[in-house]
């Protein structure tokens, strides 16, 4: 047997672990994106939406039969909401600037010479720099946009991915470079490298800065996964000395706001079971979301923070200040709906990026392009700017990136 | 989708899910993303099932997203994260020891991705060297020299001085 056979036939015996997909499941997603697709498209981008605000005062989850949700909220539960009614339309959002059913002007991003499938990944929060990356094979090519000026930044590795900005300018990314694997700042020209405690990290999902200049990111040992003995960092400005974050076991911050607020969420065998915001010194308070459902933190920004709430997929916001808690809403068409997944990105006015979408006031915006296009949003900034990329529809083809004056 | 149409995307599928699980799983090594990238693969599938089911070859097709999907999700580690807490009700399979059973799986995961894409296709996916290029994007030649980089950097897990499982020790776990 020559060498090719003996590799398929060693290929086809492989011991694969059992699927957990069924057909009927599969037909299921597959009805539910279809629907999706038809509802933008009925609605001309902007569906018909409700979404629950929620009072969550400990009264109420208490009343609940959870008890572990009113110790969790204890006495750093801010407690406004506990005289309002649930009720079902949707929440008022400051800074709606405009009418609901107003699109958003799109603006190509140009891209540097010999960058190909340059995707936005961040925005600052002043809507100045915009910060994505290239490809080439499968490695990042990184790129920063400052006024809309495209630049490629350096690449002191064999993959570098800018994953988010401040409003000085100021990136970090994730540097890879054969098996090493770390996070790095730009600023002043030059990639520098954030240093971990002693030992092998693996750094995830990816790092994020604030207005100061305070970077946080998890980091496990390098050959776990799901998190496994993971714990979280922060570089203050301008160190490069990474502090661990007095967290309890299984937290993993995925994002820190201007005053330090550090959001995230906890996690038991790499499965995430409870949205949270702690301070520096480590202490929480847990984001509620309704009973029987779990909430997880992914970005702030000012008072909001997004994330999401399982198993009903929906996006959720929560106020830092007000302690205003928003499951929803969904898309509605006919006599269905569809969650939007959960919320990626936030802007001070809360407005959220939801898996390519964003919902302001808790209505979907338009992201307006030329028919058969359709935009994908990543990333907005306080004052509006949404940054995303341009795809092919039908086809999903990435067309290039684009912004869009909200 | 038309009730038709929708039996012939059921039928196709059903037949295809385990080779296609299969090869994600060479691919990434991992079950739960295997299974993540199956389920993104046949939902754009579905999406666009009419005008794909007249495609010349089918196969290539959904390798072609299926490939797509597996170097974007190893692109967006966020969406580890995402994905994970989609099925907050699942456990997490202990997929150490099944991955252990296998040298082969070890040293795959071991070429880069492109080379184990290119391994894969070829030789799971009994794909050609043209559909293969086709499928991810790059060049026949390309194909060509990856196969052989990837042959070469196989020999010694495939070889008969190491068989199936000799090499854990390895792993150091």
């Amino acid at each position: 047997m020559d060498e090719e056979d003996q590799l398929r036939d060693r290929l086809a015996a492989v011991d694969v672990p059992p699927s957990r997909i069924e057909v009927a499941a599969l037909l299921g997603a597959g009805r539910r994106a279809a629907f999706r697709r038809r509802s933008l498209r009925a609605s001309g981008g902007v569906a018909l939406a409700t979404a629950a605000l929620l009072a969550v005062p400990p009264v109420l989850t208490g009343g609940t039969g959870r008890p572990a949700d009113r110790s969790a909220l204890g006495p750093t539960a801010t407690t406004p909401a506990a005289t309002t009614p649930a009720r079902a339309t949707p929440p008022a959002t400051p800074a709606t600037k405009a009418g609901p059913t107003a699109g958003c002007r799109p603006a190509e991003l140009p891209v540097p010479p010999g960058t190909r499938n340059v995707e936005p990944a961040a925005v600052d929060p002043t809507g100045r720099y915009v910060v994505g990356n290239g490809t080439v094979g499968q490695d990042f090519r990184p790129v920063l946009w400052t006024d809309g000026k495209p630049r490629a930044l350096p690449v002191p590795g064999t993959s570098v991915q800018a994953t988010a900005v401040n409003a000085g300018g100021v990136v970090v990314g994730l540097v890879q470079n054969g098996r090493q694997e770390y996070v790095a700042r730009y600023a002043d020209g030059v990639w520098t490298r954030l240093r971990t405690p002693p030992g092998k990290w693996h750094p995830y999902p990816t790092p994020k800065i604030n207005r100061a200049g305070d970077v946080v990111i998890n980091v496990e040992p390098s050959g776990n996964s799901g998190g496994e003995g993971s714990i979280a960092l922060l570089w203050k400005a301008g160190s490069t000395t990474a502090v661990r974050l007095p967290l309890p076991a299984g937290a993993n911050v995925h994002a820190i706001t201007d005053d330090g607020t550090l959001v995230g969420g906890t996690y038991v065998d790499g499965v995430g079971t409870a949205a949270y915001a702690w301070n520096q010194r480590g202490v929480g308070r847990k984001l509620p979301v309704p009973a029987g459902q779990t909430g997880l933190a992914y970005a702030a920004r000012g008072d909001w923070v997004t994330g999401g709430a399982w198993p009903s997929e929906s996006v959720a916001r929560w106020n830092l200040r007000t302690g205003q808690v928003i499951v929803g809403p969904r898309w509605t068409h006919g006599t269905g709906s569809q969650p939007y997944g959960p919320g990626t990105a936030v802007n001070a006015s809360g407005w959220v990026v939801a898996l390519g979408t964003v919902l302001r006031a808790g209505k979907p915006v338009e992201l307006t392009l030329p028919d058969g296009r359709t935009g994908r949003a990543s990333d907005v900034s306080d004052d509006g700017l949404v940054v995303g990329s341009a795809f092919s529809d039908p086809g999903s083809r990435h067309l290039g990136p684009r912004v869009w004056r909200c | 989708m038309r009730p038709d149409l929708e039996r012939e995307y059921v039928e196709y599928v059903t037949a295809r899910l385990p080779r296609l699980h299969r090869t994600a799983y060479l691919l990434c090594a991992d079950a739960f993303q295997a299974d993540d990238i199956v389920q993104a693969t046949l939902t754009a599938l579905y999406l666009n099932w009419s005008r794909a089911v007249g495609a010349d070859n089918l196969d290539g097709y959904v390798h072609r997203i299926l490939v797509r999907r597996y170097l974007d999700e190893r692109r967006r580690r966020w969406s580890r994260v995402l994905l994970g807490d989609r099925v907050p009700e699942l456990t997490a399979a202990p997929d150490d020891d099944v991955e252990a059973r296998d040298e082969l799986v070890t040293a795959l995961r071991a070429l880069p991705k492109g080379q184990r894409a290119v391994v894969v296709l070829r030789y799971f996916g009994d794909l050609s060297v043209e559909a293969t290029a086709a499928a991810l994007g790059c060049s026949t030649g390309n194909v060509k020299s990856q196969c052989a980089r990837g042959l070469a950097a196989l020999r010694e897990a495939l070889g008969p001085r190491h068989p199936v499982g000799a090499a854990n020790t390895t792993k150091g776990r």
